[in-house]
């Protein structure tokens, strides 16, 4: 995936929507370059529900526990377990094998409140 | 800018109302963008796990197996509080990735370490992280960047815990050797020096509000606060779910 297709959320999460209304969600790569020595992450389980706004799961990085934020609302249908075992290589792929859930939307009302890649690269040279 | 900061200064207490106390504090800066600086000690002595720890990990370290254990939510190793001064700084944060929050570690170790000089205690910050096979189990046989050392000996080391708006750091200032960690010397033992919990305080605090630009006002928890801590007690930090969760 490009990450000018993407859609951000303010909490540096980016969702990717299909057309089967499954939302892929990762951690963006200007997150990522920030969170050194990445050392655990916890995925919630496939069938619980995400909510817009409301930590779907958490990592360490240097003694810092961070939730990780869902950009939308719905049913997890997949996380990517493979990843934790691999912390290291999340920021070789952010956008690809680093994804972390999909969810199937139960509505699309959240994603009105996600920004494009444009507005989201604006943020983070506000934020850097 | 000078910032007004709320100074809570809790007695000895248990430890899954300490950390209770953290996670209510840190959920009110997230609604209010307050600044609480809190000390507090613990009582018994207590073994805190870090959030990520499994708590079968506790098992190799036998002096502290009749110590009540809670698990922190913050990461980072194991610690034994019995002998310290243990400290939380909740303040807003503009987004949980930033570099500033790295540097909170930091900012508060070096004010540690210029109170400490004040009692003629030389400590340094760690400037390369130790690597081990296997991460020991109590976080003061770990090196982290930052953490704070007095003859090659961690004194100091702080954890932190990120939420949207806000972020939670606390940290344990050793003082003494335990008998529930015989082999983690503290500040006394090392320099020969017989500094309270009273006077390591208010030294630090005249450091913190000197490097913050901070001004304090002591104050308590509010009526919520106080509400929410009973409820985060409850359900999460006395909760064996939460301590067996890992």
């Amino acid at each position: 995936m490009k990450p000018e297709d993407l859609l951000y959320a303010e909490t540096h999460e980016w969702v990717h929507v299909g057309d089967d209304d499954v939302a892929t969600i990762g951690i963006s790569a200007f997150a990522l370059e920030q969170l050194t020595d990445l050392v655990f992450m916890e995925l919630p389980s496939v069938g619980d529900m995400a909510t817009a706004g409301e930590a779907f799961g958490e990592v360490e990085s240097v003694k810092a526990v961070s939730n990780l934020y869902s950009p939308v609302d719905g049913e997890i249908i997949d996380a990517n377990t493979e990843i934790v075992d691999n912390l290291e290589s999340l920021g070789d792929d952010p956008y690809g094998a680093g994804w972390i859930i999909k969810v199937k939307l139960s509505s699309r009302d959240a994603l009105d409140k996600l920004m494009d890649h444009a507005a989201y690269e604006k943020q983070c040279a506000e934020e850097a | 800018m000078t910032q007004i900061v709320r100074l809570i200064t809790d007695p000895p207490s248990a430890g899954s109302w300490n950390m209770a106390v953290d996670q209510a504090i840190l959920e009110s800066a997230n609604e209010t963008g307050s600044v609480t600086l809190r000390f507090y000690q613990w009582t018994p002595a207590t073994v805190s796990l870090g959030y990520f720890q499994s708590l079968e990990s506790r098992d190799a370290h036998e002096p502290s197996a009749e110590c009540p254990i809670v698990r922190r939510a913050t990461g980072g190793g194991a610690i034994v509080h019995d002998r310290e001064l243990t400290y939380s700084l909740c303040v807003p944060s503009r987004s949980r990735w930033a570099d500033e929050n790295q540097t909170l570690y930091t900012k508060m170790h070096s004010a540690l370490i210029a109170c400490l000089s004040t009692f003629n205690v030389t400590a340094t910050l760690v400037e390369q992280p130790a690597e081990f096979a296997v991460e020991p189990f109590l976080c003061f046989e770990r090196r982290a960047v930052g953490d704070v050392v007095c003859q090659n000996y961690k004194i100091c080391g702080s954890a932190q815990r990120r939420i949207d708006k806000s972020i939670l750091q606390h940290g344990s200032i050793l003082l003494a050797k335990s008998e529930s960690a015989p082999e983690l010397p503290g500040i006394n033992d090392l320099e020969n020096k017989s500094i309270s919990i009273d006077e390591l305080q208010q030294q630090l605090l005249t450091q913190i509000r000197q490097s913050f630009d901070f001004e304090f006002e002591f104050g308590e928890l509010s009526s919520s606060e106080n509400a929410k801590v009973g409820e985060i007690q409850r359900n999460r930090f006395q909760s064996e779910a939460w301590t067996a969760k890992r």
